[in-house]
């Protein structure tokens, strides 16, 4: 039994109000069928893009999802790369490598946080956004900003990552370890943890590979899909790390999956900073001076999945079209899978499992009775069902 | 003393809507609410609805989805209310005002107090913008 | 089937699917393009899907001079390439056979792309509206080409 003191200060709504994404209809406890809506967070940014130059599409694409920032100009230098036939000096493989995994650290940290919030656990939220700070005050130091860190140009990286630096963010990653230890003790030792996640939204592999769901949403049914290891890109060839995963199916492997890929991540960066040193400092740039007609198939792993981006060039300054594939878009979809045949309790936790991008956790569930259509619950009443939930199996246990 | 100064004397409940953003201004808000920054010292606390709210803190460039919506809140909220529109997107649209389902920055839609710029704004804005806000 | 070899794979398309291939090009580094006729979208699809094991990544729908352009992203994830079928569409009538009948990773992409461009997917158990609900009009298609636009055709 768990001797953290959970201390209820209430759930958080960032963006708690009506735009429903999720309509769960549920017959008594049981959820019978899933519909979602969505729209509100269309920006329309495939076609401003056809507007803007190739430099200036990296600081749109960046805020594609906040999250998951860098993954995406990662995929499009990829593309564009893959288009102008070059190759990007290994300094710079180095560090958007860096950059990479160093947002894969933050991201879990933050997921971390949430599936504690929605299963009741308010001190892991806090806990591990503490820890996550300590990983922005990194990106700060390297890239001058805690989010949209604007490093990547096509043939290279903005800035430069100096040997002098290095010492000091060897440093700051030991400090990480130990919170990273404490985090996955906390989910993994946890009995009530054990109860309310295991055999929870279980997808199987035939699941996976018909929704085409990629990330740790598939490894953690065991399908060991990795764009890092599958198509491989920038530093990754370079350094020793594996693929984790998991033949759980449920959302404790999804759990097991990311925590253990934390430890992977800060093994990787820390082999490229080592790797680094012995590099001249400031080749970090190929110079392209024109994009030739043509089409690239840029990919990149992000914390979440595979992330695509198709470009087609036909040599002037801008994409003719510029298609954009984050991996939500296909993870999402499994809910009509894993949701079907739970119970409300575990709503919020299934839905969080997959990590969607976080407004789409939140803005999202509403119950509604299968039979007559009406409203039950709202999304605070499901995390308040599943927070009562993890309630009552800690009295019994 | 005002019957709207004297309403925010005490501690401010923060309603958070998300408009069609990217959720880098909504995790700073959370941010916020985390060890380091503790909002919550100040007695300010993020509500779950908009009928216990003193402000109504707008992020992300609305969509023409969004803005029915907002309109909707704002109607529905008590007045006094403050409205605050946060990061760039909140502010001037930022780069989604040229998408073409932009449905005009916040306060093409309903009257703004206080504009947080960034993008996102840092968490250290944010309490400088409810210090200021506090004190108008 | 066991590894592929893709030495030997442009062949083997060709000689199983004759005058269904206009063309195979080979892109530099892991990516092909296949340039199809559309009414073998789904028999060749099927072969990637099944005998092949690849993996749907996603569509891109797209406007050229010539009319629409649709490209099929796959993944051979054991091998690290992405193989894409690309096939045409007339600007007047713009119909193809849904592939959500075959993968289910197909239903959303095919309904976007509905929306946006105005392509009908026949036989889509659902073709309804993603997100333009309130987003804009209905039988509006934002990214349909605009008058005078002047777009290469894809590839070709």
């Amino acid at each position: 039994m768990s001797t953290k003191t959970i201390i209820p200060i209430g759930p958080y709504h960032p963006l708690q109000e009506e735009p429903e994404l999720f309509k769960l209809y549920c017959e008594g406890e049981i959820v019978k069928d899933i519909e979602w809506e969505t729209g509100y967070n269309h920006r329309g940014i495939e076609k401003i893009n056809e507007s803007k130059t190739f430099d200036q599409v990296f600081f749109v694409v960046e805020r594609v999802c906040g999250i998951c920032s860098t993954s995406h100009p990662f995929a499009f230098a990829n593309a564009m790369e893959e288009i102008a036939k070059t190759e990007v000096p290994d300094r710079a493989k180095y560090i958007r490598t860096i950059i990479g995994e160093l947002e894969r650290l933050h991201s879990h940290f933050l997921w971390v946080g949430l599936a504690g919030h929605f299963l009741g656990y308010n001190t892991v939220f806090m806990w591990a956004w503490k820890y996550r700070e300590i990983i922005l005050d990194l990106f700060e130091r390297i890239t001058g900003n805690r989010n949209n860190y604007a490093m990547f140009r096509i043939g290279g990286v903005r800035r430069d990552i100096s040997t002098s630096q290095i010492p000091e963010i060897k440093k700051v990653l030991d400090t990480l370890k130990p919170k990273a230890d404490l985090l996955t003790g906390a989910i993994m030792d946890d009995p009530v943890i054990h109860a309310r996640t295991k055999n929870v939204g279980i997808l199987t592999k035939e699941d996976i590979r018909n929704f085409g769901a990629v990330g740790p949403t598939a490894r953690a049914s065991g399908i060991a899909i990795d764009v890092r290891k599958d198509d491989p890109y920038a530093a990754y060839p370079l350094v020793n790390w594996k693929v984790i995963t998991s033949e759980g199916c449920d959302v404790f492997a999804k759990a097991e999956v990311r925590l253990l890929e934390i430890y992977e991540s800060i093994s990787i960066i820390d082999q490229c900073l080592t790797k680094m040193v012995h590099l001249k400092e400031g080749d970090i740039l190929t110079p392209v001076k024109n994009i030739p007609e043509g089409m690239g198939f840029g990919r990149a792993e992000a914390p979440r999945g595979e992330v695509f981006h198709f470009v087609k060039s036909d040599g002037s300054n801008s994409p003719v079209r510029h298609k954009i594939r984050a991996p939500s878009y296909v993870n999402v979809a499994t809910f009509k899978k894993s949701c079907i045949g739970q119970t409300i309790a575990d709503a919020t936790i299934i839905l969080a499992a997959v990590d969607p991008c976080y407004c789409c956790t939140e803005r999202m569930a509403f119950a509604y009775d299968y039979y007559s259509g009406k409203k039950i619950m709202n999304g605070i009443d499901l995390i308040r069902v599943s927070h009562q939930k993890t309630n009552d199996l800690k009295m019994k246990m | 003393m005002g019957l709207g100064s004297y309403c925010f004397k005490k501690s401010l409940w923060v309603f958070h809507f998300g408009g069609s953003s990217c959720n880098n201004c909504d995790i700073e808000i959370l941010d916020c609410l985390t060890p380091r920054y503790d909002l919550e010292r100040f007695g300010i606390q993020l509500v779950g609805t908009i009928r216990h709210a003193d402000v109504l803190l707008v992020s992300g460039s609305i969509n023409k989805k969004c803005r029915e919506r907002l309109i909707e809140l704002y109607n529905q909220a008590p007045k006094p209310l403050l409205v605050v529109a946060f990061g760039a997107c909140g502010c001037t649209g930022g780069i989604f005002a040229e998408g073409i389902t932009f449905a005009g920055p916040v306060d093409k839609i309903i009257p703004v107090d206080a504009y947080i710029p960034g993008c996102p704004p840092k968490p250290e804005s944010m309490l400088a913008a409810i210090v200021k806000l506090t004190n108008k | 089937m066991g590894a592929i070899n893709y030495d030997i794979l442009p062949e083997l398309l060709r000689l199983t699917f004759n005058s269904d291939i206009r063309r195979i090009i080979i892109q530099q580094r892991r990516r092909l393009v296949i340039h199809i006729r559309k009414e073998a979208l789904l028999e060749i699809a099927n072969y990637f899907l099944d005998e092949l094991s690849y993996r749907f990544i996603i569509a891109t729908g797209m406007v050229s001079d010539n009319g629409f352009e649709l490209i099929y992203h796959f993944s051979d994830d054991k091998n690290g390439y992405v193989i894409n079928l690309l096939t045409e569409l007339e600007e007047t009538k713009p119909e193809i056979e849904s592939l959500s009948n075959l993968i289910n990773a197909a239903n959303w992409i095919e309904r976007e792309i509905h929306e946006l461009f105005g392509i009908k997917f026949i036989n889509h158990p659902n073709l309804t509206k993603l997100f333009s609900d309130g987003n804009w009009k209905d039988n509006e298609f934002p990214y349909a080409r605009k008058k005078g636009q002047k777009i290469n055709p894809t590839g070709i």
